[in-house]
């Protein structure tokens, strides 16, 4: 069933109808709130309150614009009222307490995988929230630029300008994570040099 | 020039299959063929958008999505059970409340209590017509020294019953016929509030007034009047009113 179809069912009470419209969405709520967040328990938490909020409010949706891009709106104002009141940004989170669930990969390759995630998760933590947002809707969620100020506020061209910004500044933090990279594999390979002698 | 870097620099995450016009994609296209910085400036952008998109959040486990479907399951069961909330009321601070409540309620009295009764002119015309009849009591009351000459009298006596050889009646019957007499202007509308009033009290003084020029001396208890006299005040009196005729 489509989504309008959904929603109207779900408008008068039909539980089972907006539960079919979490298993649809859950996936991308979830990462939307994991990136903002960082924690994989405050994203599942994020996540459930989106969908609680969604099912109360639910009759106050009149179907003008999408109910992805009402549901995001409702996920993006749950994470930044986590902000407010938990003061968790920018909170360090060690990236490998993510769960990696990959089949048939190569040692080596899984190993330069897991430096490169760790660098960009490392890189995306200091990234401001909002700047997050934009690159998770762009570039895991395609969205367009007026996708984006619908969910976020805004305009387009400040979306855009958004994205540039947040594209340049995180590579900018990949490059200094590069050099602690080296300047780490260079200490460790000198102090196992030394300790040879 | 550097400003044209600057402007073409902010379009390049977008070229050249993002969100770009037909117009920016050749003005970036154009400007890449002469501009080794922006060039390399491209290539890291992809790089690093390319990065991005390689390392997608890990899906983190069938069990993961079943608990958090059961836990959802709940929640939304126990809201769908409970009742509806009530509509949102605007909700005021305590001191507002109790200022409104004290406001209100001096207004109900206000109404109550004020010229804006219906009983308004009731108790105010029954009150009057006791005062207007001492008024006018007082207006044919002769000098008091007669009263106390004569201690325990109850009554002063007035000249139209002195004229007739009776007694006039206590101030409290004749209020208490008044009261009797007078139509209750309740009838009338009582939609001018001071023109009300006076109507009713008009009308109190001038039935006043009409009681006591009638000669209705049926109603006048003379014996008990001249039952507290003396034989000699009784004398004095009668020589005084034979006098006044």
């Amino acid at each position: 069933m489509t989504d309008p179809h959904l929603v109207a069912r779900a408008q008068e009470g039909d539980l089972p109808a907006f539960e079919e419209l979490v298993r649809k969405y859950q996936r991308e709520i979830y990462h939307l709130a994991l990136r903002l967040v960082h924690d994989p328990e405050e994203a599942k938490d994020m996540a459930q309150q989106t969908f609680m909020q969604a099912y109360i409010h639910i009759r106050e949706f009149r179907g003008q614009s999408q109910f992805r891009t009402w549901l995001f709106r409702i996920a993006i104002n749950q994470c930044y009222n986590f902000f407010k009141t938990k003061k968790k940004f920018g909170d360090p989170v060690d990236s490998q307490e993510l769960v990696i669930v990959e089949e048939n990969s190569n040692p080596q390759e899984g190993l330069i995988a897991a430096e490169d995630r760790s660098r960009l998760y490392a890189a995306l933590e200091r990234l401001p929230p909002k700047q997050r947002a934009v690159l998770t809707l762009k570039l895991e969620q395609g969205l367009s630029y007026q996708e984006i100020a619908r969910d976020l506020g805004g305009t387009a061209g400040a979306a855009r300008v958004n994205f540039c910004q947040a594209v340049k500044t995180l590579k900018k933090y990949l490059k200094t994570e590069e050099g602690h990279e080296v300047a780490l594999h260079s200490y460790s390979t000198e102090a196992a040099r030394l300790s040879r002698r | 020039m550097k400003w044209r870097c600057t402007l073409i620099q902010q379009r390049l995450p977008d070229y050249p299959d993002g969100d770009l016009s037909p117009f920016w994609k050749r003005q970036v296209a154009a400007h890449l063929e002469v501009c080794p910085e922006c060039r390399r400036e491209l290539e890291e952008i992809t790089r690093v958008v390319s990065l991005y998109q390689d390392h997608p959040l890990p899906d983190p486990g069938p069990e993961f999505w079943q608990d958090f479907n059961r836990e959802l399951h709940l929640k939304l069961a126990q809201v769908n059970q409970a009742p509806e909330a009530a509509p949102r009321r605007l909700r005021l601070p305590h001191y507002l409340m109790g200022a409104t409540a004290a406001m209100v309620a001096t207004l109900a009295l206000a109404v109550y209590l004020g010229p804006f009764s219906e009983t308004a002119s009731k108790p105010q015309s029954a009150k009057r017509q006791p005062e207007v009849a001492a008024r006018a009591m007082a207006l044919h009351r002769k000098p008091p020294q007669a009263r106390t000459a004569v201690a325990p009298a109850p009554a002063p006596p007035s000249p139209a019953a002195v004229k007739m050889g009776a007694l006039p009646p206590s101030p409290q019957a004749l209020a208490d016929k008044m009261a009797k007499s007078v139509a209750p202007p309740a009838e009338e509308p009582q939609y001018s509030l001071a023109a009300g009033t006076l109507n009713a009290n008009q009308k109190a003084a001038a039935e006043a007034e009409k009681l006591l020029s009638e000669d209705d001396v049926l109603d006048w208890d003379v014996d008990s009047a001249v039952a507290g006299l003396s034989r000699e005040q009784q004398q004095r009196l009668k020589s005084k009113l034979e006098a006044g005729r």
